[in-house]
C-alpha cells in the first residue's frame, strides 16, 4: 500500500478521539482492565504466543520425519514433541483463538453493547486460562507427557511421564472456556441494541452463540473424564481397567463426548468470521441468512452424535458404529449449506480481493477438501483401512489447520484496523497468504498419500520408501513457517508504524464497524439504534442511527 | 419466591425429605437383596428420582420459567445421550470384547462358550493394585 504524505504525517500521530488503547497504559491498567476489547487482546497475545510454541514443536517433528531411521532426537523426545504440539495447538490455541480472542472483541461491538454481560467473569477466564496455560507449561519444561493429546488409557494410567500436571492444566483451561460460553450466551441475550432482533444478529453472533453452547455442554465431560483418568492413576480406581471390571472404551466415548463436539468448537468460531468477510468482500448481502444461521445452531446439535466414529476400530458394537457412521454424515449437510450459502454470497458480487478474502479461498478449499474425507473416513469399512494412519492425521489437519487457521488470520487481517487503527502492508499480506496455503498443501497432500499407502501415525520411524513423501511435507511446513514469519514482521511494523486508518477501512455494513477503530473505552457515546440487517449492501444509508439513552 | 414477598409452606419440603429418606432406605434394603440384573437399574432409577426431587423442589427449579426451563431440559437430554450411546454400544458388543463383570452384554452364545475364559473376580481393594497386574516404576 503506497503511502501519501498525508499518509506520513498522520503516521505517529495520535489518534484523533480516545480509545480504549489510550485510556491507561500502565501494565496493571491492562491487568486490571473489564474491558471485553482488552481483554480480547490479551487473548490474543497469549495466543498467538501459544501458536508460535506449537509451531515449534511440529517443526521439531517434521524436521526428525525428514529421515526414516533414529534423527536429531530419541523415540521418547519424539513421543513427548507429538503430545506437546496437540496439546498446546488445541487447548491453548484453537479452543480460545477465535471465540476469546476475537469474539471477546467484536461481539459486544456487533450487538451494540457497552460491553460483556460479566466483565469481571470475562477477565478471570483470561486468569484461569493462563493458569492452565502455566501448568501446562510447567509440565512440559519438567519432561512433558508421551501419550498423545487424546490420553488413551490404559497407557496413560501408566505412563511414568509428568501426564498429571498435564491433565490438570488441560482440566483447569475447560473452566476458562466455560466461563466464556457463559459469558456471550447471557451477552446475547440481555444486552443486544434497541433494533437488533435476533433475525438482525450478525451472522458471526450466531455462530459464537453456537460455539458457547456446545462451550458449556460439552467441557464439564471433559473435566470429568480427565479427573477420572487422574483418580486411576493415583488411586487405581478401575473404571477403566478391565482388571477391575472396567472397560478403556468408556475413555474413549467419554473424551470423544467432549473432543468431537471441542472440533465444532474450533470450526464454527472460524465459519463465524467467513460470514462476515465474505459479505464484506463481496459487497454483498449475506445469501441465505437464515440457512447459515441455523446451520450453525445445526451443527452444534449434530456434532454432539457423532463422537463414536473414533472409536470404530477400539472394540466399539457393530450397531453403535452403524448408529454413528450415519450420524457423522449428518454434518456434512450442514457443512454443505453454509458453503453453499458463502458461495451464493460471493456470486456476483464485486469481490475486493484483499487478504482477507485470500484467506477464504483458503479456508472454502481446505474445509471442503477436509470435509469430504471426512465424510469419507466417517464409513466405516473405510475408515478399518485409514485409522490411525497419516490419512486422518492430513484429514483433521485441514479441518483444524488448513479451515480454522485460515479463518483466524483472516479475522486478524479484517479486524486489525478496528482492533488497533493502523493497516498493514496489503503486498505482504497477500505473498503471505499465498506462501501459507501453498506451505499447507505441500505438507499435508502427502500425508494423505502416506497413510493410503499404509504409514501409521505417531510413529519415530518408518519405512524407507516412504521418505519422499516426508520429505516434501517437511518442505512444505519449513515453507509454512516462513509464511507467519512474514506476517509476524509485517503486522509488529504495523503495529507500531502502520499509517492509521479511517473507522471504516473495508466499506463493511458491520455493525462493529459503527463506532471508531480503535472504539472508544465504553464502545458508543450513544447506543445505536440498528435499523437494517447487518451487512446490507443495498443502501449506502448507515446500518444504524445513535439514539439518546 | 421470598424476595417477591412470597412465603412458602415448610409442608412440601418436608414431604421431599420423607421422601428422599424413604428412597435411600429403599436404596439399601434392595442393595441387600442380591437382584441380580435388576440391580443396577432398579439402583439407577432411585437415583434419578432422588436427584430430580431435589433439583426441583429444594433447587425450586419448579418455580423457572422460560429459558432457566429448557437449560435444565437440555441438561438433561445431554445426559441421557452420552449415557444411552454408550451403554448401546456396551450392550450390543460382541460379547467377549466386553470385561468380565460388567452387569450386561457379558451372555457368551453358546458356539462361542468353550472359548470363553472363565470369569476371574476383580483381586484386591479399592485404592491398592490388582494382584498379578504389572504396575508402573
Amino acid at each position: 500500500m503506497r503511502q501519501s504524505e498525508e499518509d506520513r504525517e498522520k503516521l505517529g500521530a495520535p489518534p484523533a478521539h480516545d480509545s480504549y488503547l489510550t485510556d491507561g497504559t500502565t501494565v496493571m491498567s491492562w491487568l486490571n482492565t473489564r474491558d471485553h476489547k482488552r481483554v480480547g487482546v490479551m487473548f490474543l497475545a497469549a495466543v498467538v504466543f501459544f501458536l508460535f510454541l506449537g509451531g515449534v514443536f511440529a517443526l521439531a517433528i517434521r524436521m526428525k520425519l525428514l529421515y526414516p531411521g533414529p534423527f536429531l532426537f530419541d523415540a521418547l523426545t519424539y513421543n513427548r514433541l507429538f503430545t506437546l504440539h496437540g496439546v498446546t495447538m488445541i487447548f491453548l490455541f484453537m479452543i480460545p483463538a477465535i471465540p476469546s480472542a476475537f469474539g471477546n472483541f467484536v461481539l459486544p461491538l456487533m450487538i451494540g453493547a457497552r460491553d460483556v454481560a460479566f466483565p469481571r467473569l470475562n477477565l478471570a477466564s483470561f486468569y484461569v486460562y493462563l493458569a492452565g496455560a502455566v501448568l501446562a507449561i510447567w509440565a512440559m519444561v519438567h519432561g512433558g507427557a508421551d501419550t498423545g493429546w487424546t490420553f488413551y488409557t490404559p497407557y496413560s494410567t501408566t505412563t511414568p511421564t509428568m501426564l498429571f500436571p498435564l491433565l490438570l492444566g488441560v482440566f483447569v483451561l475447560g473452566f476458562s472456556s466455560i466461563m466464556t460460553g457463559i459469558n456471550f450466551i447471557v451477552t446475547v441475550h440481555t444486552l443486544r441494541a434497541p433494533g437488533v432482533g435476533w433475525m438482525r444478529l450478525p451472522l458471526f453472533v450466531w455462530s459464537i452463540y453456537a460455539t458457547s453452547i456446545i462451550q458449556v455442554l460439552a467441557t464439564p465431560v471433559l473435566g470429568l473424564t480427565v479427573l477420572l483418568v487422574a483418580l486411576e492413576r493415583v488411586l487405581q480406581f478401575g473404571i477403566f481397567d478391565p482388571a477391575r471390571g472396567g472397560d478403556p472404551v468408556l475413555f474413549q466415548h467419554f473424551f470423544w463426548f467432549y473432543s468431537h463436539p471441542a472440533v465444532y468448537i474450533m470450526v464454527l468460531p472460524g465459519m463465524a468470521v467467513i460470514s462476515e468477510c465474505v459479505a464484506t468482500f463481496s459487497r454483498k448481502n449475506p445469501f441465505g441468512y437464515k440457512a447459515i444461521a441455523f446451520s450453525s445452531l445445526g451443527i452444534a446439535f449434530v456434532g454432539f452424535f457423532t463422537w463414536g466414529h473414533h472409536l470404530f476400530v477400539a472394540g466399539q458394537s457393530v450397531f453403535d458404529n452403524g448408529v454413528f457412521g450415519v450420524l457423522s454424515m449428518f454434518v456434512g449437510i450442514f457443512t454443505a449449506v453454509k458453503v453453499f450459502n458463502w458461495v451464493g454470497t460471493m456470486y456476483r458480487g464485486a469481490i475486493s480481493f484483499k487478504t482477507p478474502f485470500a484467506y477464504i479461498c483458503g479456508f472454502l478449499f481446505f474445509l471442503v477438501f477436509g470435509g469430504m474425507t471426512g465424510v469419507a473416513l466417517a464409513t466405516v469399512a473405510l475408515d478399518v483401512h485409514w485409522h490411525d494412519t497419516y490419512f486422518v492425521v492430513a484429514h483433521f489437519h485441514f479441518i483444524m489447520v488448513g479451515a480454522v487457521i485460515m479463518a483466524f488470520l483472516a479475522a486478524l487481517h479484517y479486524w486489525f484496523p478496528k482492533m488497533f487503527g493502523r493497516t498493514y502492508h496489503e503486498g505482504w499480506g497477500l505473498v503471505a497468504a499465498s506462501l501459507i496455503i501453498l506451505g499447507f498443501n505441500a505438507t499435508f497432500i502427502p500425508q494423505f498419500l502416506l497413510g493410503n499407502n499404509g504409514m501409521p501415525r505417531r510413529y519415530y520411524q518408518y519405512p524407507e520408501h516412504f521418505q519422499a513423501l516426508n520429505v516434501a511435507s517437511t518442505a512444505g511446513a519449513t515453507l509454512l513457517g516462513f509464511g507467519f514469519v512474514i506476517i509476524f514482521i509485517y503486522l509488529l511494523i504495523a503495529l507500531r508504524w502502520g499509517p492509521r486508518c479511517e473507522q471504516n477501512p473495508w466499506r463493511s455494513k458491520g455493525f462493529e464497524w459503527l463506532t471508531e477503530s480503535p472504539p472508544p473505552t465504553h464502545n458508543f457515546d450513544r447506543i445505536p439504534h440498528i435499523t437494517q440487517d447487518p451487512h446490507d449492501y443495498r443502501t449506502h444509508a448507515p446500518s444504524g442511527v445513535y439514539a439518546d439513552v | 419466591m421470598a424476595e417477591n414477598g412470597e412465603h412458602h409452606s415448610a409442608l412440601p419440603y418436608f414431604l421431599v425429605w420423607v421422601a428422599l429418606l424413604i428412597l435411600t432406605v429403599t436404596t439399601y434394603v434392595t442393595g441387600r437383596m442380591h437382584l441380580g440384573t435388576w440391580a443396577l437399574p432398579l439402583a439407577m432409577i432411585i437415583a434419578v428420582t432422588k436427584s430430580l426431587l431435589v433439583i426441583l423442589f429444594f433447587m425450586h427449579l419448579w418455580e423457572q420459567k422460560g429459558a432457566n426451563r429448557i437449560v435444565i431440559a437440555t441438561s438433561f437430554v445431554f445426559v441421557a445421550l452420552i449415557i444411552s450411546l454408550t451403554v448401546a454400544d456396551v450392550a450390543t458388543r460382541f460379547p467377549l470384547s466386553t470385561p468380565a463383570g460388567a452387569p450386561f452384554g457379558t451372555d457368551i452364545p453358546a458356539e462361542l462358550e468353550e472359548t470363553a475364559p472363565e470369569y476371574q473376580p476383580p483381586a484386591g481393594k479399592i485404592g491398592e493394585p490388582p494382584r498379578g497386574v504389572p504396575q508402573p516404576k
